[in-house]
């Protein structure tokens, strides 16, 4: 193929951000209007590079199209909003009847997570699954602090002797390493603004902790802690459920963007509202801007990694040598 | 183009008989005698948009030639769409036909 043309339908494969299975099929077909349109062009006498030229004039910015593929995929139906939106719902409802308090529902909560990101995850990753796959980690982190305590006072004084704790922690941190970037890998060939959604939980539950113990020492009194600011963290994790259906109904790449930086920001900003001792009002904006880059920063460095790998793999896999 | 009105067409030139995307852009412009030119690249979301509505399905199809190219075909909800659109066009031209010809005001 010609390097143009190439250079071309990998710039309108990069800008639609669609899964390799539809994006394989949307260049191929614009790639049979190019062999259309060149053999015509060069039946009337154009030069192929001449023809090229020509047929990608006709054919339009390829950011453009692109970005008009990606607004035709991107938009979620209802209840695939619904479906992005119920994890958080999950906690909210956790929080506001303080069913925390229940270790049953705490497992039964951590199975359906694992069940749902699993089941959708073979389902070609929709939207909505990097909602679960969020909890999906936090659930992963959890069972890791487990396994390290049942290692540190069960089995290390019998079985494995003293060192068995670092060994468990070592070889958990580079398993769930190499998992988190399997799963990243994966995400990267569609839209790192998935990454984002996957991360809204995270600011938001690191500051409700550091709020708490600020608040009532949550470290040294858990359940008093947790039920003084339950109705609280209850609707701020609505307000996610909330961001994260939005995300999923909008179909443009900027807009999604948008709701996902001012959701996180708004969020950030009732935690400090909520917390009684309150922050120091310069260190908690400076915080919640902090986060808010942290949850943003895979959209900000998909720009630049992601670009130069993905010419390489389209370039390379997708377009077969007719043209 | 007027908003609105390339689907129309697309809907028009697929409900006659199953068409490839480059065969829909010559044909628009051969049977309006070279009146709708469009940037070419425009045509495929509009026509992916439709698919993802549920108006018209495409298939790969092989040519004789050994070559593939992907079909669209007008689903039954797409005929409705497109009857629609056909009545809310007629009703259209039609009144602003009785605008804009000239009319014998002795008549009147």
């Amino acid at each position: 193929m010609i390097p143009e043309l190439r250079r071309y339908l990998t710039s309108i494969s990069l800008n639609s951000r669609l899964d390799p299975l539809e994006d394989g099929d949307v260049v191929r077909e614009m790639q049979t209007h190019f062999e259309d349109e060149i053999e015509e062009l060069c039946e009337a006498g154009l030069s192929t590079r001449e023809a090229v030229d020509e047929a990608t004039r006709r054919f339009g910015s390829a950011t453009d199209i692109g970005r008009e593929i990606y607004e035709v995929y991107s938009g979620g139906t209802w209840l695939q909003a619904l479906l992005a939106g119920i994890p958080h719902l999950l906690v909210a409802l956790t929080f506001a009847c303080h069913l925390w308090r229940y270790s049953w529902w705490l497992i039964l909560m951590s199975l359906v997570i694992v069940g749902v990101t699993v089941y959708a995850w073979h389902r070609g990753r929709p939207g909505w699954f990097y909602s679960w796959l969020g909890y999906f980690s936090m659930v992963s982190l959890a069972v890791a602090f487990l396994v390290i305590f049942v290692v540190d006072h069960v089995l290390a004084p019998v079985v494995l002797g003293n060192n068995a704790l670092w060994v468990v922690v070592v070889v958990y941190i580079g398993v769930a390493l190499c998992l988190m970037g399997y799963i990243v890998a994966r995400m990267v060939r569609r839209d790192w603004l998935f990454t984002s959604l996957m991360l809204l939980p995270f600011p938001v539950l690191f500051l409700w902790l550091v709020a708490l113990e600020r608040d009532t020492g949550l470290l040294e009194y858990p359940k008093q802690g947790f039920i003084g600011g339950d109705l609280e963290v209850a609707i701020t994790f609505l307000a996610l459920g909330a961001v994260s259906a939005a995300f999923i109904r909008l179909r443009k790449r900027r807009l999604k963007t948008g709701v996902l930086a001012a959701g996180t920001l708004l969020t950030l900003a009732v935690i400090w509202r909520f917390t009684e001792n309150g922050f120091n009002p310069v260190i908690c904006f400076l915080l919640a801007v902090f986060l808010t880059i942290l949850v943003m920063s895979p959209v900000m460095l998909q720009g630049r990694v992601v670009r130069r790998r993905g010419e390489v793999e389209v370039a390379d896999s997708k377009l077969p040598e007719k043209v | 183009m007027l908003k609105g009105s390339t689907e129309h067409l697309i809907l028009s030139l697929i409900g006659q008989e199953p068409v490839y995307g480059y065969q829909l852009i010559k044909e628009i412009e051969k049977r309006s005698g070279g009146y709708f030119r469009f940037k070419e690249g425009t045509l495929y979301p509009a026509l992916h948009r439709l698919e993802k509505e549920k108006l018209i399905e495409g298939k790969w199809k092989k040519l004789p030639n050994g070559q593939e190219r992907r079909y669209y075909y007008l689903t039954e909800l797409g005929q409705q769409a497109l009857d629609e659109k056909r009545a809310e066009w007629q009703g259209f031209s039609a009144a602003v036909n009785l605008i804009i010809e000239p009319v014998d005001l002795a008549e009147v």
